[in-house]
């Protein structure tokens, strides 16, 4: 099925042909098309070859098949009319050969003959018949006649004749023989030239370019020489295959050469439609070349040539187009930057810079890029110079104002977008100039809405408020604006005034004016506020709205008008809004109260957000910064209240903030704060409460001083047991307490005021591990084995008596802390040895009397005498009067040597002077004297009788100087207290034996003087 | 009112219906209870429900309305007139009215408490704590209890418990309601007295100088402060703390009983007399100044005078161990009245705390009397 290229172009163009030969002219217009048609053939066989796809083909076929008959059919009246003529004309023909034997005449009637028969088989072939033997028989009468007659003017043609007619009867070879008979032919004719021509295709079908050239070479050569003028079209059509032919033997250079040949034609040269055409494929041609050579010298040196300048720019496109097929955009962006000057009023120029931005934007040299988009934008304006230079080219202004607004509007976004990210006044002016080419070119663009706003926002950006507050005036007003346009235009104009209220702000600062009072910062907050609340109303759930509404709260708030600014935030809060929308009004309402100094307001707030706010949507870092602002705003409200002494308001509020908000920094020490401030406040069963709360905790920092509060409330309230627990319990946990030391010495005193001995006594034990001091130390252990002792904890006693003795460091203590030992010795029953241990005391003391010196060694006496006494009157108060005859004197003798035993211990005691003990000694031996007295008399009162009258006697004397004995003494302790009224205030003894003797009676016959003390009973009587 | 509805609703909100009051036997395990739900506020103006004793020409106002005095109608009238009652020392009068109405109005908090106060007044405590225990179970059934009642309440129980020997509970209930309000003055009063009472003389003085350091200037507190330095043999000090005392209010009573007390100690019986009469004049029937009266009549040995005035004592307060006491010596003067004089030893012994002087003095002289 496969035809040759050159079986096409007969079979296309057959038609045509045979005409002419017909009319037996040449075929002048042979192929005016041919060269085009040629071209479009190889490029098809190149993409059929490519594909190498039987189906193309056949589709091919189809189509010519269809072809054929859609022609036949227009033709067939035709058609079948001229058959008729012809055939009449070649029985003509034959008619004449018969007649005719030789000569130019029959070379004639031959050659009509077979021109006719041809036509004939054509027609046949387009009616559908049978015409091979028509045009055998054509090929035979032409055969015959180059045969017959190869002198015959006529030669070249019957050749060509043949060589065609053998061509289309499927006969390649012989036909090719004929064109190379014909192609030698040594004259100057059309059929040698396309004889040559042909040749030429077929080689150059055959990938033989340079014998190709040699057959185009003769064509050329013969065109020349037969060419009436230079550039007639044949003329081109060898050009243009010499320039392919060249093309593919690699002979870059002549291609070149020959393509601008062509290019260089012009209108007189050739028909409008085939120089366009040929023109265009010859720039093509150019550029592939140059594609190839790819140097950009030969390149530029080609470009700038004066035959090709006309056609640079086309061949400069297609090349960048090449160029950039295979991504070779740096060899595009050097070569049109070496060439775009000499460009620049050439009608393509939009298309080169359209190309080379592409070029620019693929290997990222954005700034350049946009700068070529600008230039480009450069022609759009009415008076640009390229315009007015291809004003008279509608066609081409009209692509480039597309191609212009396209890169125009590039990079006027790409500058605005830019200055937005980097505040570059630079871009932000050239968006803005751009916006304002594109609105002054299009004033009907649809898109001329959104520069208006693009152009107003670099207006903006540029600080150009006024400029930037009436255009977006402009379009506020423009009702052709969209919905979103609208809504992004009122924003802008809330950002102008915000901008605008700060450049007056910052004015004011700089002129060291307060902004609140300064009339022309307050129209502009007014203006601000007033821009953002109508855009808030207008968009109420749009985030922006948020946003503006936080903007007018933080303004408000410079102008300190936290009133507006807290009705702002609180307005944001209430606006569904973002969570860090909501954080900033939280902020906000916070800072309010702070900046006020109003703290007390500033922890509500607070306290009120932690406890409200979802903090695992807001985020806990959120939570934690205002629990530690909360923190700070609390300390200062304490400060503030302490200062006032307002102890029940800071108590309250510590308490309240380390209950509720325990993670606050400082919730601790709060606590411990409040509770003291409470006690402060006098709330002491409040503060001794929090101090118990606090200590029920597994820990804490201010356990010690807790357990402080705790002690000193209760002693406040009295509770002097649980107070003295309090104390001793903080002295034992926490030795390095400020307090430690002085709760000791609380628990102890306190303990000892409710009796409470088992605590007195730790709390001694634990002062004296403490106490360092000697002399303390002896003090303490004696007051605890004292007490001990009251307790009849005899073991504990004499150990801490032991422990006395040992840490004594004077004779004295020695000599006391042995004495409590002899008690203890007696208490505890082991009379014996404590008597012995007393006159043990008593011979050392007095032997160590010179070192003891009076006072102290009357001290040791008194005290070993008073206990030695006390031991006899115990068996004195135990002795029983025997009323039986045998026994009564004899146990009242009894009873009478004990008082004399206990009698020689007092004046022992008496006898040292001591001012201390001798008064107890004297009233207790004027007692002592005074119940023996009155025993004897009840003896004699009773048993009067059974007593002889000297024993009777005897016992009244007896009782009589003892009565007188206590008389006595008690008159010489009353007179001890004449002497000295302080002592009778101080010794208790003197005073009892002072009111013994004033009473005139015993003591308990003296009146009972009440006091006048008594509890208050709730009296609310009312007339 | 407000603030009483708000008070009355945190109570409620933070106690339990069983222990929101915390008496008697809650108050025995956990004695700060109550004072928790009390806490939360300092306590009304105590000083209100304290009017002093009326003087002689209330006095006789007040017997001259309570002679016209009708029928009894309300709750309200009945409180009045036991109170006026009261006041002027009649108060079996007093504890006919209030039970009378206790009697209409079995729920009435107020006339029980009433009741228990002249219980206490009469030296009844066992009386007066039965009917606070009664009290408490009505208590049980409101939800929103009075708050000034309630601490009023506190304090007569507080007392009772002193008085019915339970001290301690007594104390703790004292030391609550000083750590409610450190200014009410009558708690110190009753502890010092409970710690004056039982030996601690050193405690009794630390107490009562709290209460003067923190409820200023108190009256009653002077006077104790006084007696203690009196009790402890302090008598100059205790007449400097009498004088600052009658300087405040010269018409301070027990101030005058106490300075004329310590003028009869120190055989200063002149300034004594005067004081007692300036006393007297005041309140013709103040028992101690009448006990003292008496004294002075057995120093100037005149028993028959003596005897009248401590009879009279006896009559005012049957409870007046002093006076009995006093009454006994005047017989023993006389002598040959063995049976009365034992009685009166006996009936001290009964009344008076067995720590007492006047008790020890009356047991030694009981035991003295056999022979004779």
């Amino acid at each position: 099925m496969t035809k040759s290229p050159l079986v096409l172009f007969l079979v296309l163009f057959g038609i045509v042909f045979f005409q002419t030969a017909f009319s037996n002219s040449a075929p002048s217009n042979l192929t005016t098309s041919s060269p085009r048609a040629l071209k479009e053939y190889w490029e098809a066989y190149q993409a059929f070859a490519k594909k190498r796809s039987a189906q193309k083909m056949t589709e091919y076929s189809e189509s010519l098949r269809k072809f054929q008959e859609e022609e036949g059919k227009k033709n067939r009246i035709h058609w079948e009319s001229e058959l008729s003529l012809l055939k009449s004309a070649i029985e003509n023909y034959k008619e004449q050969l018969k007649i005719l034997s030789s000569g130019d005449l029959k070379a004639d009637t031959l050659l009509n003959l077979s021109v006719a028969l041809n036509r004939q088989a054509n027609i046949l072939d387009a009616l559908g018949s049978d015409s091979v033997a028509i045009r055998n028989e054509s090929i035979s009468q032409l055969d015959e006649h180059v045969k017959s007659f190869p002198d015959n003017r006529d030669h070249d043609k019957a050749l060509y004749f043949l060589a065609s007619a053998l061509e289309i009867a499927g006969q390649s070879g012989p036909s090719l023989s004929i064109w190379e008979e014909l192609s030698k032919s040594k004259n100057i004719n059309i059929y040698a030239i396309h004889a040559n021509l042909i040749l030429g295709d077929n080689y150059f079908e055959k990938d033989n370019y340079s014998r190709s050239l040699s057959y185009l070479k003769v064509a050329l050569s013969k065109q020349q020489e037969l060419a009436t003028k230079r550039f007639d079209p044949l003329y081109y059509e060898i050009r243009y295959r010499m320039a392919w032919a060249f093309y593919r033997s690699g002979s870059l250079e002549d291609c070149i050469a020959n393509s601008v040949e062509i290019i260089k034609a012009n209108s007189s040269d050739l028909p409008p439609e085939t120089l366009e055409g040929m023109r265009k494929d010859a720039i093509n041609l150019v550029a592939n070349t140059l594609y190839e050579i790819k140097d950009p010298a030969k390149i530029r040196a080609l470009l700038v040539k004066p035959d090709v300048t006309t056609a640079s720019p086309e061949i400069l496109i297609k090349l960048m187009e090449k160029l950039q097929g295979v991504d070779d955009h740096n060899s595009v962006n050097l070569i049109v930057s070496q060439l775009r000057k000499g460009l620049a009023l050439s009608p393509f120029y939009p298309d080169i810079l359209k190309l080379w931005s592409i070029s620019l934007g693929q290997i990222h040299q954005i700034d350049q890029k946009m700068e070529v988009l600008e230039d480009l934008s450069l022609m759009l304006p009415k008076s640009s110079l390229w315009r007015s230079r291809n004003a008279q080219q509608p066609s081409i202004i009209g692509h480039m104002e597309v191609v212009a607004r396209e890169g125009a509007l590039t990079a006027a976004t790409w500058h605005l977008q830019k200055g937005m990210e980097t505040g570059s006044k630079d871009d932000f002016l050239a968006a803005e100039q751009l916006f304002a080419a594109l609105e002054a070119t299009f004033t009907s663009d649809p898109e001329i809405n959104r520069w208006k706003m693009n152009r107003a926002l670099a207006q903006v950006q540029m600080d150009k408020w006024d400029e930037a507050s009436l255009s977006l005036a402009k379009l506020r007003g423009n009702l052709t604006l969209s919905e979103s346009d609208l809504q992004i235009v009122a924003y802008q104009q809330v950002v102008v005034a915000e901008k605008m209220w700060r450049k007056s702000y910052a004015r004011s600062l700089d002129t060291d004016l307060n902004p609140a009072l300064d009339k022309e910062t307050v129209e502009r907050l007014g203006a601000f506020d007033n821009a953002a609340e109508s855009f808030v109303a207008k968009y109420p759930s749009k985030s922006e709205s948020n946003d503006l509404l936080l903007s007018v709260a933080g303004a408000w708030r410079d102008h300190g008008n936290t009133k507006n600014s807290t009705a702002k935030w609180r307005k944001v809060l209430l606006s569904n809004p973002q969570n860090s929308q909501r954080v900033a009004a939280l902020r906000g309402l916070i800072f309010a109260p702070i900046s006020e100094n109003n703290n007390e307001q500033a922890i509500s707030t607070i306290t009120k957000f932690l406890k409200l706010e979802d903090w695992k949507n807001v985020g806990m870092p959120i939570k934690r910064e205002f629990e530690r602002t909360l923190s700070y705003v609390v300390s200062k409200r304490y400060e503030d209240l302490s200062k006032d002494a307002r102890f029940d308001e800071s108590s309250d509020l510590l308490l309240s903030i380390s209950k509720n908000h325990n993670a606050v920094p400082g919730s601790d020490k709060f606590y411990r704060d409040g509770a003291y401030n409470q006690a402060m406040a006098g709330r002491w069963l409040a503060a001794e409460q929090s101090a118990k709360e606090y200590l029920a905790r597994p820990s804490g920092n201010y356990q010690g001083d807790m357990l402080y509060l705790e002690a000193r409330a209760q002693e406040y309230q009295l509770k002097f047991s649980e107070s003295a627990g309090s104390y001793l319990k903080l002295a034992s946990l926490y030795p390095a307490h400020a307090k430690s030391s002085s709760s000791v010495t609380k628990a102890i005193g306190l303990a000892e005021a409710n009796n409470n001995f088992p605590l007195q006594s730790e709390a001694l034990t634990l002062a004296t591990k403490r106490e360092k001091r000697p002399e303390q130390k002896y003090r303490l252990l004696l007051a605890n084995a004292d007490l001990m002792l009251k307790q009849g904890e005899f073991e504990k006693a004499w150990k801490l008596a032991a422990d006395a003795k040992s840490v004594a460091n004077i004779p004295i203590d020695k000599f006391n802390a042995e004495i409590l030992e002899a008690r203890i010795l007696l208490d505890n029953q082991q009379i014996n040895a404590g008597l012995d241990r007393l006159s043990d005391i008593r011979r050392r003391a007095d032997i160590a009397k010179p070192n003891l010196g009076r006072e102290d060694w009357g001290e040791v006496v008194s005290k070993v005498e008073l206990a030695r006494a006390q031991e006899e009157m115990k068996k004195f108060k135990s002795a029983r009067i025997d009323k039986e005859d045998q026994s009564l004197v004899r146990s009242l003798a009894i009873k009478s040597e004990i008082f004399e035993n206990a009698a020689e211990n007092f004046s022992q005691v008496i006898g040292t002077g001591s001012k201390e003990f001798a008064p107890e000694a004297r009233y207790r031996l004027a007692e002592a004297s005074g119940e023996l007295a009155k025993d004897i008399k009840k003896v004699l009162y009773d048993e009067e009788k059974k007593l002889p009258y000297r024993d009777q006697e005897r016992l009244k004397g007896q009782s009589e100087r003892l009565e007188r004995l206590s008389k006595s003494l008690h008159a010489d302790n009353a007179l001890a207290s004449t002497r000295d009224p302080v002592a009778l205030g101080q010794n208790s003894w003197l005073r009892k034996s002072w009111l013994v003797v004033n009473g005139g009676k015993s003591s308990n016959l003296a009146p009972s003087i009440p006091a006048a003390a008594r509890v208050e009973l709730p009296n609310e009587w009312s007339l | 009112m407000k603030a009483l509805i708000l008070l009355s609703m945190v109570l409620a909100c933070s106690c339990t219906k069983k222990d929101n009051l915390g008496l008697d036997e809650g108050i025995a395990k956990d004695p700060t209870r109550l004072a928790k739900s009390m806490v939360l506020d300092p306590v009304t103006d105590w000083k209100l429900m304290f009017t002093p004793s009326p003087d002689r020409v209330h006095s006789d106002k007040i017997k001259s309305k309570l002679e016209k005095w009708g029928k009894v109608s309300s709750p309200e009238e009945a409180m009045q007139k036991a109170r006026l009652e009261s006041a002027i020392g009649s108060y079996s009068a007093s504890e006919d009215t209030l039970k009378s109405a206790v009697r209409s109005y079995p729920n009435d908090l107020d006339l029980k408490l009433e009741l228990a106060l002249v219980y206490s007044r009469k030296g009844n405590a066992e009386s007066s704590l039965a009917l606070l225990t009664e009290i408490r179970v009505l208590l049980d059934e409101i939800t929103y209890p009075d708050k000034v009642f309630l601490f009023k309440y506190r304090y007569c129980l507080g007392l009772a418990y002193l008085d019915n020997k339970d001290v301690p509970k007594g104390q703790d209930i004292m030391s609550q309601l000083v750590g409610i309000d450190s200014t009410f003055a009558p708690a110190y009063v009753a502890l010092a007295l409970s710690y004056l009472n039982s030996g601690k003389i050193s405690t009794a003085d630390f107490v009562a100088k709290r209460g003067l350091e923190r409820s200023g200037e108190n009256l009653a507190l002077l006077n104790l402060i006084g007696t203690i330095a009196r009790t402890n043999g302090k008598l100059d000090e205790a007449l400097e703390w009498y004088a600052k005392a009658i300087n405040i209010n010269s018409k301070f009573i027990p101030a005058l009983v106490n300075r004329a007390a310590i003028g009869i100690e120190k055989g200063d019986a002149e300034s004594a007399e005067k004081d007692l009469q300036i006393a007297l004049k005041l309140d013709s029937e103040q028992v101690d100044a009448l006990n003292l009266q008496g004294v002075l009549w057995i120093q100037k040995k005149n028993y028959e005078r003596a005897r009248n005035v401590l009879t009279r004592v006896i009559e005012i307060d049957p409870n007046n161990v002093d006076a009995r006491f006093n009454l006994a010596l005047t017989l023993e003067s006389s002598a040959g009245e063995n049976a009365e004089l034992k009685r009166l030893y006996q009936e001290i012994l009964q009344l008076a705390p067995p720590s007492s002087a006047v008790y020890g003095k009356a047991d030694q002289r009981l035991s003295e009397m056999r022979p004779f």
